[in-house]
């Protein structure tokens, strides 16, 4: 998981095209800097409601899937982002 | 279900002549033809002589400009006068847009839940292309290059008059390089061509991840042979929408879905809107991989290709023993 979202969070800045450097802290967590804005993304406590802990220049966020994560990170990084107001449903659609 | 096939291209490209003349091959037998021009005064449809078994319906105003539910309106309105007997029993559907028509907007009318609910799938998208001006066109107008971009098939008009036309040739494969290119000569055409489905070319997509630019507009074309659970799809496609936005201008695609592994699983989407997958019945080959293909622009195969990694991480951590059994 942790190499798979490393590897995302880079990519994710390139497609946004913004500049940065993304690195793997010790204890496990991402550490990103970004045109002025610095961001760590840990784990969150095995007992919250949510998956992931994002702080984007001291203010603390979570998320509870890799693409909320996506979601918080890009509009901390960039005040023009506006993500979509679609949220596809889970696809419990069947087959009919 | 009702193929609606979208003939799309730029002014004068040819789109009208070609339609005239696939009317009156048998192939084309029970049509209904839709047509919209630009202008409250249309002219195209008095240059197209349907059948007796095909007929022909105008629109006026640009169809992309208009909200999108008059054009499912028009087509909820023709099945329901099919099924009263008002009009011939027509076995397809085709929308001639306006030369200036973004295909945007009038694909998610196709795929809109109300048009499905018609019994109306895409049939496939075909764009002219005049070989004489056509170069020019793309170099100057942008809807043109999303026209070509968001092809199924692209037909090359007036090549009779333009010799070889390579750079276009050339132009055009850089710009949808999964397009095959046909020629009308002298407004002839195979009709054939028209009358493919968007799964016949999913089911023909034999590339393996493929990535390739021309101007902005990039394709890319990833196959993968595990299955993709439906919640990998489900958060995919979220962050497709979040992110590609309003550069995709087209992703399609047929899923193995893990937990349906015999009903494979067509996919559209256009800018940041996805509808619900239509389930086939079965796999036409043996080959059962799961392939996607996105046009547009500002798109990453990389990021694309770790988005699904990151994903299936996630939901392997999640729940890593509860391994989705096949319904």
């Amino acid at each position: 998981m942790d190499e798979a979202l490393l590897a995302l969070i880079t990519s994710s800045l390139a497609l946004w095209e913004r500049a940065g450097d993304v690195r793997r802290e010790a204890g496990g967590a991402i550490a990103l800097e970004s045109e002025g804005h610095e961001v760590r993304i840990t784990r969150a406590a095995p007992d919250v409601p949510f998956r992931w802990s994002i702080t984007i220049d001291g203010r603390a966020r979570v998320a509870s899937s890799v693409p909320g994560l996506l979601r918080v990170l890009r509009a901390g990084l960039d005040p023009d982002f506006r993500p979509s107001r679609v949220r596809i449903a889970p696809i419990g659609i069947t087959p009919s | 279900m009702i193929p609606v096939t979208v003939l799309t291209g730029f002014l004068g490209s040819g789109k009208t002549t070609l339609l005239a003349r696939l009317l009156k091959s048998p192939e084309f037998a029970r049509t209904a033809v839709i047509i919209n021009e630009f202008g409250a005064v249309g002219i195209d449809h008095d240059l197209v002589e349907a059948g007796e078994e095909s007929f022909v319906q105008l629109e006026t105003g640009c169809l992309c400009c208009t909200i999108r539910g008059d054009l499912e309106a028009t087509m909820a309105d023709l099945v329901a006068r099919r099924a009263d007997g008002v009009v011939p029993p027509f076995e397809r559907i085709v929308i001639e847009t306006s030369g200036l028509a973004d295909p945007a907007p009038i694909l998610n009318a196709i795929m809109s839940e109300g048009a499905r609910g018609s019994g109306l799938a895409l049939g496939g998208i075909v764009t002219t292309v005049d070989a004489v001006t056509g170069l020019a066109t793309l170099a100057r107008e942008a809807q043109s290059v999303r026209q070509a971009a968001v092809a199924d098939r692209l037909i090359l008009t007036k090549s009779d008059l333009a010799g070889e036309a390579a750079d276009l040739r050339v132009r055009l494969a850089a710009l949808n390089p999964r397009a095959p290119l046909s020629e009308a000569l002298f407004g002839e055409i195979d009709a054939g061509v028209l009358l493919y489905t968007e799964y016949d070319r999913l089911d023909d997509f034999h590339t393996h991840t493929h990535h390739v630019h021309a101007d902005d507009i990039q394709c890319i074309a990833i196959r993968r042979s595990e299955p993709m659970r439906a919640l990998t799809l489900t958060l995919l496609l979220e962050a497709l929408a979040d992110h590609c936005g309003a550069g995709l201008l087209r992703l399609k695609g047929i899923i193995n879905v893990a937990e349906y592994p015999h009903r494979p699983a067509i996919i559209h989407g256009v800018q940041h809107i996805f509808h619900a997958p239509a389930w086939l019945e079965g796999w036409s080959t043996a080959d059962h991989d799961t392939r996607l293909v996105l046009i547009g622009r500002g798109l990453s195969e990389a990021w694309v290709l770790n988005l699904i990694a990151a994903i299936e991480a996630e939901i392997a951590e999640i729940a890593p023993q509860q391994a989705p059994a096949p319904l």
